[in-house]
Parts: structure tokens; C-alpha cells; sequence
């Protein structure tokens, strides 16, 4: 062992440049590596820590006529689903997300303390599989207690028994006890972070109006396969409702499969074709991609790691040999050789360790969703390191058996120098890595055009000079009546930078507008759009163009339809939609605009323009070149002038431009933001390994060199020599990477409604770029050998 | 040491060519004697000391150390039966570059698993004798051709070998170094060590008690008391 260590020592001291390179390259791709299995690991194991986890669906709905599903469900129909179904074990109806919950302990009466509570039926701790640690839920259930988790019961040291209230202030006459303590929630779930627990309020079950619409349903099946059981049963409770228009048409369970279905829990986190609204959600192709850049990454580490070791062998193999003649045995060295490499990937284990802590502390961190220290993330760190080692040892097999397979007389008569297997072995191994740089330029250069695109397009509208501000800010009811809009916009025109002032019930940029099937004056089928109430002049100020029509007819209602919608159903001015039992005309026709992100094409849509309609946002249209600053400032006096709503942080306004850039491209800026990482950390690997094994090459072919240039090489000439061995390769690769990187981008595009053209441009800057740093650090690694005087190198023999 | 090889043969094969390197080859090296090999070039002499030094196997014949027949040994016992009993010097040294002077010397005590300390002890000795302890922390390359081949005969007799095979072991140095190189090594004759040199030139040779002349992998002739 101690020959060992010390052979490593040697090893590290005299290849010093090729240790270096080696760990460095190894260490970034670890902890490259390793954020993303986290991040992976995170997403796929969402929603599986909780008990029995295959056994809880959430129920989804869809209207008849819509695309999407929806989790929201009408409490008739949670009802119908789960009273007397025998399928069922617990259910739980209503939402998870975080409630902020001010308590005051009687042991604490001056530091009111903030958790996240959520009220809980018997049925809900059933369905989420909670778990008691000490007293007893029923009191709990019945309103009369609390129950905390464990972790807040140990923070704050409670007991059962101990009082408690809700509220900033201590008040024993309104206090419970602390009735009961539950084990963590698990941290990677929908159910994450909750703290306390209280009895319901009100039974919800109790409402019988179809149009209360509020929560979503999670049933625990008795069995996993019980699925078909539970609609069977809805089934035949929904026949039984003859005058719910809805579900007119479900007769058979196979109609019934078609607006209704149980998603496993396990399985909600990667379910793309609904509205999510307030719950995380992942995306299955990101995960995917992530895993493959992952592997792909270590792929390329290992190659390189494989190709130092390979390249150092002429340059070793005499005192391996040398060592054989004094009595080393051949397993003793090879056996040495196993263990340097255990040694690097400590040392690169160890760097990539203070890695992972930089990016915990930049702004990479904001891409995961987890913590890279989080201690789930144990396995993940095993897992990766665990695979390390293995394909570290797999990269040692060849050199080691190698560099001892040669009878030591031969090697140490003759000079070694490498052989054209070896070198073929090498090329062809950067030539992987080359391929995979190109392939992840082109991917990134791509979603990096793609992404410009759809920033720069013009979506229809003026997003450049319009802000969008929050009527609650000054009004707490959330949305406001015409005499309220009229007051708040007089007030914000007192501003000289303002030009104009308009009101919609909800964002015009977003996916929260509601969809709408509605009759229609031309046939008796509902016709279905997306739909905006706006206020009277709304296109006007918003800068939309309005082709035929009017959009604005002062106390009426009436429907501005966009051109995809007149084209879908041959719409014309004055044909009529019924809204709350009454028919509006329809006045006019705008562009086709975009309301959603670029990934969605244009659907039709309606602004519902009506005075009477409240409204909760209001767009402030301002002078283009105004300073924003300064009107955000305006706004805000003037919102302190009408009395802000005191109860809420105030929002400023926003810039639509910004909130497009923000809400809509979060997720491919993210995407981009990776892909930009690891295509530069392919490269920056590729290029340490060409420059490892220029460097060697160089060394090995210092005599020829040298011979060479007395012949009457130039420099130039013979730099190009080793140059355009890599060119050779660099080409060949770019030939291999561009179609499997035209695949995959083809792939990617397909998500987006509004796509860029595959520019020829991309390819060749992909290819001018990695030809330009290959030949920079080829010049750079065999400058020195290349320059050294021929005599010297001669005379050296 | 005492040395005995019986029609030794030794040919190297490859796809399109065989090459007969030695002929049957049979020679005795008393203990304690010093042989000098002769001939032209590729007549056999490196191979026939690959042999002697058990870092090759003859192809047929017998080779004897000592009485027990080592001709066919596999390369983990030749390693094992070579451990410390013969030193090897070589025309280009072969010193580990990356060693410093004391670290090479030390090397096949390692193997030995001796002691550290004793380890140093017997390095000091032998830098002492040959005159290079001022160069111990030194690394090969900054010693001159002397000087490394010093170090490399250091080496080769730090474990107080029975044998030494020497491969030209003058060919990289300059007359005076050369003389040195040689001077060491008959010393080290005259204390008992039996010595098998390689050369091709007629001065050194005269150090040797014997010189064994090969031509086209067969000895020629074999003249005692050249000096």
C-alpha cells in the first residue's frame, strides 16, 4: 500500500498538468452531475414518500366540449362519487396548498408563531396516509383541539394538553389543546410543509349547487386496481341524474372514461393536459432531457479520464517496467494503477463537493427545486458516486492491463512511443465527445434563438408601453364596480406620463381566462372560447387592432370575437351569444392576438366587453419613453392618495413586456439556462482532454519534431500538423452531430405553436466556434515542445 | 552466483517473419566471475542477458542458477526468484524520472519490504561508496551521464546481489565516466559479485576475466584471462 500511495505521489508531482486537467475534468462533471440526478430525483420520486402511495388517485373532470382537465371539481359530483362507494377507503376534498396561520401558545403568549395549517376531515387523514405519534385526532376532528407535526412540536417543545389559539394574541377563553402530534409530512409531495392540522369548519359535502366549483377530490382506494370499480360506481350515480344537463351524454362507462378519470398521486407532478393552478408540476421531457444530459455528462468525464490515463502510457510505461525488473509483480502494479484512479476520483469527488456548495449559492440554485444538501439527497450522492467508481475503474482496466502486458526488456531497450491502435482508441473517443459538444451547441444555440423569437414576436398588443396593476392595492374586495374604475382611473390620469386607463376581470396575458361554451344565435350546438370581460375601450388602450366592428357601444354588453374564431364557425357581425340567460351581440372582430405563451396557437376568443362586469386588474397605458421609475413612483402616490388597502403588501405595477418575460418564459429560460451549463461544460471537458493529449503527443514526438524543423519545418507547419489531425476528427464529428441534434431540436420545436426556422447559420457557428477553441488549445499545448530548440532536443538523444 | 546455459534457443515470431535470436547457446559463468558478451549487432547479446536475467523465457535449451533449472519458470516466479538477487545496469539508465536519486536506489528494497529504516541505511551506504550522497534528493535529470549511471549501479547492488548483469553499461557515457563506471563495477567483482557485461567495445571488455563472443545468435568462442 505504501508503494501505492507513493507511486500516486510520484504520479501526481511529475504529471502535474495531466492530474489537474484530469481532476478538474472530472470534479465539473460530478457536480454537474449531481445537481441534475437531484433535481431528477426530485421529480420522480414526487408524491411516492407517502404511505401506500399507489393506492391515492386525485379525480379529474372534463367538460364535454373542452380540451383540457381540470381538478377542480362541482361538490355534487365529489358527492355522488364517494358516498356509499365501496372502492373507497378515505378521501380527502379540498385544496393542500400552504395556509400562513398565525397560533399563540399559552407557554409563548408574546411571540404569535406562523404555520401552515389546513382544516382535515377523518376522511383526510385516511386518504394522505398521516400518521398519529401521540394523543388522539378525534378531538381534533371535532373542532374541540389542534394537531401539530412533529418537528413543530419539538421546535416549540409541546406537550398534549398544552393550549393554544388562533391569532396574534393569547386568549384562553377562545384556546384549544393540543390534541395530537403527527409524524412529517414528506417533503418532496403536494403535501409538504403542512404543520398543523384542525377539524372542518363546515362539512363541504353539504352544498348541492352545481356551480360550486372550489375543490379537488383525492380518493384512497382499498386496492390500487379498484379504479374501474370507482367509476363504475360514479356511473351509476350519474344516470341516476337525469336533470344535470352535463352529463347528458354519458351512458356507458366508457363515455363516462372520457370526461372523468383517476390520476395515480404518484403520477399528478408530470401530468401536463390540465391547469395546475397552484400546485408544482413538473415536465417529463425536462426530467428526461435532464437524466440524458446527466449520463452524457459523466460519459464525457470517463472518456476523458479514460484518454489521460491511456495517453500518459508511453510516458509511464518505462518506469512501470523498470519497477517490473526490480521485482514488482504485474498485479501489483495494475493493482496501483486501479488504485490512482480511486485516488483522482477522490481528489475530484472532494472538488466536486465545494462545486455543488457554489451552486447551492448561485443563482442555479433558483432552477432546483430542492436543496443539493438536502438530506433526501444522501442516496442520490451515493448513487452518483457509487457510478463514478465504477466506470472510473472500468476506464483503469485497459491502461492498467496495458501498461503491464509488455515484457519489461522489451520496453526499456527500445523508446515507446504510442502505437497507431492507441492513437486511433484516443481519437475516437474524443470524437465522441467532440459529437456531443457539437450536438449540445446547436441545442443550445436553438433554444436560445427559439426563446429570442418568441420574445421578439409581436403578440398583437402594445406590451411595450402598458402596465398592469392590481386593483387590490387600493379596493380589498378584489374587483370593482364602474364607479370605482371611474374614481381610480381619474386619479391615475392626473399622472401627465399616463395616456390612457382600462379594466379587465383577469390577466390579458395568461392562462387563468376562463373557457366558455355558450349558445350561439346560428345553431343550436354551444360553440366553446376563451373568454376576457373587459370594460369599454379596453382593445383601444391595449393597442389591438380591431378589423370589422366596434368593440365599444357605452352601457351594453357586447362580444369583440378574434379572427380564429370567425373563421371556425363563419361568425358575422350580429350574430349572438347567450350569456346569463341573455343575448349579446356580437359588434365586432379583432386581430388575431396572442394571450398565451408562443407554445399555444392562436384559439378563438372573445373579449366580453360590458360596463357592468367588475373588474380586478387595471392596465395603464404610458407614454412610450416615459421614465418608468417615476411613473411607478406616480402610481404609487396616487394609490396612497385614494387610501391603499392596508391589509395586503402593496404590488407595483408591472410592465407586461416584464410579466411576459417572467411568468411565460420561466421555464425555457431555465431550460436554456441548463442546456447553456452543460453544453459549455462538454466543451470545457472535450477541450482539456484535446489539450492532454496534444500535450503528450508533443512530448512523444519531440524527436521528430526536432528533425523536422532542421529539416526546414516552419513552426507554422508543423503546428498545422498536429492541427489538422483534429480538424480531420472535428469535421467527421460535425458530420455525425448534425442530424442527431436536428432531431432533437426538430422534437423540441414540435412543443411550440410559433417556431424558428432551423438556421444554416446555427450549424456553422457550432462548428467555427469548437474548430476555433480546438485549434487555440492545440497551438497553445504543443507551443512549447514545438519551439524548443531542435539541438538541444537532438543532443538529448 | 554460478550461471550454466545448455543449448539455449530463443526466436522471436510474428505474422510474416521468424527470427532466430539465439542459436543454442551454451555457456558457464563461475560465481564470482566477470563475463563480457561481444559481438556485432544483433547477434544475440541483449537477448542472451533478457535470459540470463530471467525478464525473458528461452524458446528450448536449459538455463541453471546455481544448480535448479530456471529455464521455464513463469513470469511471476522469475519475478520472485529475481527479487534482490540480480542487479541490472543498463546503457540508458532507466532511472524512474520521477524519483529522486534516493528514492530509486531505495526501490527494489521496497520490494524486499524492508524497513524504512533499514531501507535508508543500506541507500546511504552505497550513495557513500559510489560518491553520490551529495546528489540524494536530486532527480535523474539533473545528474550528468556519470552520474545517473552511478545512481543506476547504486540501484542495481543496493540489495547486495549475487549477479549483475550489465547492458552496455558505458554506451551513453564519455571516456572518463565510462572509466569510472567500469572501475565501480570490477570493484565490485573483486568483493565477489559475479558480473555478465554486454558490450561492444574491446577497453571494457579488458575488465572482464572472460569474453564470450556471439555471432548470429551462436558463441564463437569464449577466451578466459584477458586481462
Amino acid at each position: 500500500m505504501k508503494n501505492i500511495l507513493r507511486n500516486f505521489g510520484v504520479t501526481l508531482r511529475s504529471y502535474r498538468l495531466s492530474s489537474l486537467l484530469n481532476v478538474a475534468g472530472f470534479a465539473i462533471a460530478l457536480a454537474a452531475a449531481y445537481t441534475m440526478f437531484v433535481q431528477i430525483n426530485f421529480d420522480y420520486c414526487y408524491n411516492r414518500d407517502i404511505k401506500d402511495a399507489d393506492r391515492l388517485f386525485r379525480v379529474e373532470h372534463k367538460l364535454i366540449g373542452y380540451e383540457d382537465w381540470t381538478y377542480i371539481l362541482a361538490t355534487p359530483l365529489a358527492k355522488i362519487m364517494v358516498t356509499d362507494n365501496p372502492t373507497v377507503e378515505g378521501y380527502h376534498f379540498g385544496r393542500f396548498q400552504n395556509r400562513e396561520v398565525d397560533h399563540t401558545f399559552e407557554k409563548f403568549p408574546d411571540e404569535p408563531i406562523v404555520l401552515s395549517g389546513v382544516e382535515l376531515t377523518e376522511g383526510s387523514l385516511v386518504a394522505m396516509g398521516i400518521e398519529l405519534v401521540e394523543g388522539d385526532f378525534e378531538p381534533v376532528l371535532k373542532r374541540s383541539a389542534m394537531a401539530f407535526s412533529r418537528s413543530v412540536a419539538r421546535r416549540y417543545n409541546l406537550s398534549i394538553g398544552d393550549r393554544v389559539c388562533w391569532g396574534r394574541e393569547y386568549k384562553a377563553s377562545g384556546s384549544l389543546a393540543v390534541g395530537a402530534i403527527f409524524e412529517d409530512l414528506p417533503a418532496n409531495s403536494d403535501i409538504a410543509g403542512l404543520e398543523a392540522f384542525y377539524g372542518p369548519y363546515y362539512n363541504k359535502m353539504e352544498s348541492n349547487s352545481w356551480s360550486d366549483w372550489n375543490d379537488p377530490l383525492y380518493v384512497r382506494l382499498r386496492d390500487k386496481n379498484d379504479v374501474e370499480a370507482f367509476l363504475q360506481h360514479t356511473l351509476a350515480q350519474i344516470l341516476l341524474l337525469e336533470d344535470v344537463d352535463r352529463f347528458k351524454g354519458i351512458k356507458t362507462l366508457d363515455d363516462l372514461k372520457k370526461v372523468v378519470r383517476l390520476t395515480p398521486f404518484t403520477e399528478t407532478y408530470f401530468t401536463t393536459d390540465m391547469r395546475h393552478f397552484d400546485l408544482k408540476v413538473g415536465d417529463r421531457a425536462t426530467t428526461l432531457t435532464m437524466l440524458t444530459i446527466a449520463v452524457v455528462t459523466l460519459l464525457i468525464a470517463i472518456i476523458n479520464f479514460f484518454n489521460f490515463f491511456v495517453a500518459l502510457i508511453p510516458k509511464r510505461i518505462r518506469s512501470i517496467n523498470t519497477q517490473k525488473i526490480l521485482g514488482a509483480q504485474s498485479g501489483a502494479l495494475r493493482a496501483g494503477v486501479f488504485f490512482e484512479a480511486l485516488l483522482l476520483l477522490t481528489i475530484a469527488v472532494a472538488v466536486a463537493l465545494l462545486l455543488v456548495n457554489v451552486i447551492e449559492k448561485s443563482a442555479l440554485r433558483e432552477l432546483l427545486s430542492v436543496s443539493l444538501f438536502a438530506p433526501e439527497n444522501m442516496r442520490v450522492a451515493l448513487i452518483v458516486v457509487a457510478s463514478a467508481t465504477v466506470l472510473t475503474l472500468l476506464a483503469a482496466v485497459y491502461p492498467a492491463w496495458y501498461l503491464t502486458s509488455f515484457p519489461p526488456a522489451f520496453v526499456l531497450k527500445g523508446s515507446f512511443g504510442a502505437t497507431a491502435k492507441g492513437r486511433a482508441l484516443r481519437n475516437a473517443l474524443i470524437g465522441v465527445q467532440f459529437v456531443l459538444s457539437f450536438v449540445f451547441i446547436i441545442i443550445a444555440v436553438f433554444v436560445a434563438v427559439q426563446n429570442m423569437f418568441m420574445k421578439n414576436h409581436d403578440m398583437g398588443f402594445d406590451r411595450d408601453c402598458i402596465l398592469q396593476y392590481p386593483v387590490y392595492n387600493v379596493y380589498p374586495q378584489n374587483s370593482i364596480d364602474s364607479e370605482q374604475r371611474r374614481t381610480l382611473r381619474n386619479a391615475l390620469l392626473t399622472s401627465p406620463y399616463i395616456e390612457a386607463v382600462t379594466f379587465s376581470e383577469r390577466e390579458i396575458v395568461g392562462d387563468t381566462k376562463s373557457g366558455w361554451g355558450r349558445e350561439w344565435s346560428r345553431s343550436e350546438e354551444n360553440i366553446n372560447f376563451r373568454v376576457l370581460p373587459v370594460e369599454p375601450g379596453f382593445l383601444e388602450t391595449m393597442g389591438i387592432a380591431v378589423t370589422e366592428g366596434i368593440e365599444a357601444n357605452g352601457e351594453e354588453g357586447l362580444f369583440v370575437f378574434n379572427a380564429a374564431a370567425k373563421k371556425r364557425y363563419s361568425m358575422e357581425i350580429g350574430d349572438k351569444i347567450k350569456e346569463s340567460r341573455e343575448w349579446f351581440d356580437i359588434k365586432g372582430f379583432c386581430i388575431d392576438f396572442n394571450e398565451r405563451s408562443m407554445q399555444h396557437a392562436v384559439e378563438p376568443f372573445a373579449f366580453f366587453v360590458h360596463p357592468g362586469v367588475r373588474m380586478s386588474l387595471c392596465y395603464i397605458r404610458v407614454q412610450r419613453g416615459s421614465d418608468l421609475a417615476l411613473v411607478q413612483q406616480q402610481i404609487k402616490d396616487i394609490t396612497e392618495r385614494l387610501g391603499r388597502n392596508e391589509s395586503i403588501e402593496y404590488e407595483p405595477p408591472r410592465l407586461l413586456d416584464e410579466i411576459i418575460e417572467e411568468d411565460f418564459y420561466k421555464k425555457e429560460n431555465g431550460q436554456m439556462l441548463i442546456i447553456a451549463c452543460v453544453s459549455a461544460i462538454s466543451i470545457i471537458i472535450s477541450l482539456l482532454g484535446v489539450f492532454g493529449l496534444v500535450f503528450f503527443e508533443t512530448e512523444y514526438r519531440q524527436k521528430e519534431i526536432a528533425l523536422r524543423r532542421v529539416s526546414g519545418a516552419l513552426v507554422g507547419s508543423i503546428l498545422w500538423l498536429f492541427n489538422s489531425r483534429f480538424i480531420k476528427v472535428l469535421l467527421a464529428c460535425f458530420v455525425i452531430a448534425v442530424p442527431v441534434a436536428t432531431y432533437f431540436v426538430s422534437e423540441w420545436l414540435q412543443e411550440f405553436a410559433y417556431k424558428t426556422p432551423l438556421h444554416l447559420w446555427v450549424y456553422l457557428l457550432a462548428f467555427i466556434v469548437v474548430a476555433l477553441l480546438t485549434v487555440i488549445i492545440v497551438i497553445s499545448s504543443a507551443w512549447r515542445t514545438v519551439n524548443r530548440n531542435p539541438i538541444e532536443v537532438l543532443n538529448k538523444g | 552466483m554460478k550461471l550454466k546455459t545448455e543449448n539455449l534457443e530463443k526466436v522471436f515470431r510474428t505474422e510474416l517473419v521468424e527470427t532466430v535470436a539465439l542459436n543454442g547457446v551454451s555457456i558457464d559463468v563461475n560465481e564470482g566471475e566477470f563475463v563480457a558478451v561481444m559481438g556485432p549487432s544483433g547477434c544475440g547479446k541483449s537477448t542472451l542477458l533478457n535470459i540470463l536475467g530471467l525478464l525473458d523465457n528461452p524458446t528450448a535449451g536449459s538455463y541453471q542458477i546455481d544448480g535448479v533449472e530456471v529455464a521455464h519458470l513463469k513470469e511471476k516466479e522469475r519475478t520472485q526468484y529475481r527479487r534482490g538477487k540480480i542487479g541490472f545496469v543498463f546503457q540508458s539508465f532507466n532511472l524512474i524520472e520521477e524519483m529522486t536519486v534516493e528514492e530509486n536506489i531505495a526501490l527494489p528494497l521496497t520490494y524486499l519490504k524492508y524497513s524504512s529504516a533499514e531501507r535508508k541505511k543500506l541507500v546511504d551506504e552505497v550513495m557513500m561508496s559510489l560518491n553520490i550522497a551529495h546528489r540524494a534528493k536530486h532527480f535523474p535529470n539533473q545528474l550528468s551521464g556519470g552520474q545517473q549511471q552511478r545512481v543506476a549501479i547504486a540501484r542495481a547492488v543496493v540489495t547486495k546481489p549475487g549477479l549483475i548483469l550489465a547492458d552496455e553499461p558505458t554506451g551513453n557515457l564519455d571516456s572518463k565516466n565510462g572509466r569510472d563506471v567500469m572501475t565501480t563495477l570490477k570493484a565490485l567483482n573483486e568483493q565477489g559479485t559475479t558480473i555478465v557485461m554486454v558490450t561492444h567495445s574491446q577497453k571494457d571488455a579488458q575488465y572482464a576475466n572472460r569474453v564470450i563472443n556471439l555471432f548470429d545468435g551462436l558463441v564463437v568462442d569464449s577466451l578466459k584471462d584477458r586481462m
